[in-house]
């Protein structure tokens, strides 16, 4: 392995990247070049994730997301509470995250895990979430009681790459399924302006949180470069982010009859874009996500039932 | 703080049960992850671990097996098995009797047993940690069926049959 390689490449977060010897970059770019990466895909192909949905009896909603290699797998858990809005906001809900990463088994692991975990999880506060799902929807009196979903997610293995489109997906499929109970809000009466409110524990009357099939995902674009010519590509592998110059997180509304609307754009690594390169990158999301659009398939769940 | 007690009672537990004596100089190391808990979460890590050691083919005395009882006091004097959370959790100023006990069921030897509330007599403490037991054995046919299926399956996939669904043996 060539240590100068990849501190050419060298960024505040060099530590997550896997590393990858001259021999092997050239390798990657050029099958990028080519439009045939390592695995056989071309630049704009996701692979295929399986997901397992409603898993946890405890959460209003779970997901779990993996490769068939099992090399990505994360678990998404969807808990909602009742709370006092904020004075800001008093007619919006609360959309909290957390990241937890599997403890590695290496002594040396310990730091990377806090800084990644906190890393993940401040990138899809401030990315994903404030387009997950329409706050006021959340409301249910204002100034008294809002919905406030806690998204844990679990990361089990990252080997992958694309740690955040993983994430993302787990989300969104968790959210999809969240059921929350139907609540009735009778109004103050007499003295007091604090209305009650009365739960249905009627799991029929439980719904879905309203406008959710609309929940966003991340797509992250790499930008390789071959010489001076920008290379794209979508979901990435470990190695692959590892010879990536920058990466680009889209955040996608691929509501099903629209065309797939960007909500918003995050750059991460330490390479510098040229703007016109941006365009391009967007453009090229876009392409990606409406030809081959990303399958998750929920069918595990009764396999393992049968099973198990 | 409650983790770490938890902690170092499983290991207790296991190391009653694994052969340790053949692993001279080596560390056999055990990782447990709470998804969801909703009470006996010592109970389900004990069972969880020893099928875990199982399925890693380490030699084992016996499949350790563990479950909580406890006792309903008041009017109604009756011995509860395998509490959830709102069971065990302290009300009224008094801790909640709430009996985790692990065996070795095919032996019907105690393991582990711990109990931080008050009992009216022995006689209470007699039924409860029968109870206890009988949760245990009850636990045992569970994770003796599940590791019996498990190795017809993987032993048809040596001889050829049954198909890998995505890393799953099916």
């Amino acid at each position: 392995k060539n240590p100068s390689c990849v501190s050419k490449m060298s960024s505040s977060n060099n530590n997550n990247k896997v590393a990858v010897s001259t021999s092997e970059q050239q390798y990657i770019l050029q099958g990028c070049q080519d439009g045939c990466r390592s695995d056989g895909r071309s630049r704009e192909e996701f692979r295929h994730y399986y997901s397992i949905v409603g898993d946890f009896d405890l959460s209003y909603g779970s997901a779990r997301v993996f490769l068939s290699t099992g090399e990505s797998h994360v678990l998404v858990s969807v808990k909602a509470e009742l709370v006092v809005p904020a004075t800001s906001a008093p007619e919006e809900g609360v959309v909290d995250v957390h990241v937890d990463f599997m403890h590695p088994q290496t002594k040396g692991g310990n730091n990377n895990n806090s800084n990644n975990s906190n890393e993940l999880e401040s990138t899809l506060l401030n990315l994903l979430v404030p387009h997950l799902v329409d706050k006021k929807e959340l409301c249910i009196a204002p100034d008294h009681y809002v919905w406030k979903l806690n998204i844990d997610i679990f990361v089990i293995m990252s080997g992958g790459g694309s740690l955040l489109d993983v994430c993302s997906q787990g989300i969104h499929a968790a959210l999809k399924q969240t059921l929350l109970p139907n609540i009735s809000v009778v109004p103050a009466e007499g003295g007091g302006d604090r209305p009650t409110i009365q739960v249905d524990s009627d799991i029929q009357a439980a719904k879905k949180i309203p406008g959710v099939e609309n929940a966003p995902v991340v797509v992250t674009v790499s930008l390789l470069r071959m010489g001076k010519i920008p290379i794209l590509i979508v979901d990435a592998t470990a190695e692959e982010e590892a010879c990536a110059f920058a990466q680009i997180h889209v955040v996608l509304d691929r509501s099903r009859d629209a065309e797939p609307t960007i909500c918003a754009l995050h750059k991460a690594g330490g390479g510098a874009v040229p703007f016109a390169l941006l365009q391009q990158v967007t453009s090229f999301c876009l392409e990606a996500s409406g030809s081959s659009r990303i399958v998750v398939s929920e069918s595990m769940h009764h396999l393992l039932q049968d099973n198990f | 703080r409650r983790l770490i007690e938890i902690s170092h009672l499983l290991k207790r537990a296991l190391e009653a049960t694994i052969l340790l004596q053949l692993y001279p100089k080596s560390r056999i190391q055990v990782q447990v992850v709470v998804l969801a808990d909703d009470g006996g979460r010592l109970c389900a890590a004990i069972n969880a671990a020893s099928v875990a050691l199982v399925d890693a083919g380490i030699p084992v005395k016996d499949i350790l097996c563990a479950c909580s009882a406890g006792y309903a006091g008041g009017g109604t004097d009756t011995t509860l098995v395998d509490l959830n959370r709102q069971e065990e959790s302290s009300h009224a100023g008094q801790n909640a009797v709430c009996l985790p006990c692990a065996m070795l069921p095919q032996r019907g030897t105690l393991v582990l047993s711990q109990c931080e509330a008050r009992l009216p007599d022995f006689v209470t403490m007699d039924r409860v940690l029968e109870a206890a037991m009988d949760g245990c054995r009850a636990v045992f046919d569970i994770l003796q069926a599940a590791i019996r299926e498990r190795a017809s399956v993987l032993l048809g996939m040596r001889d050829g049959h049954g198909t890998v669904v995505n890393s799953f043996a099916v």
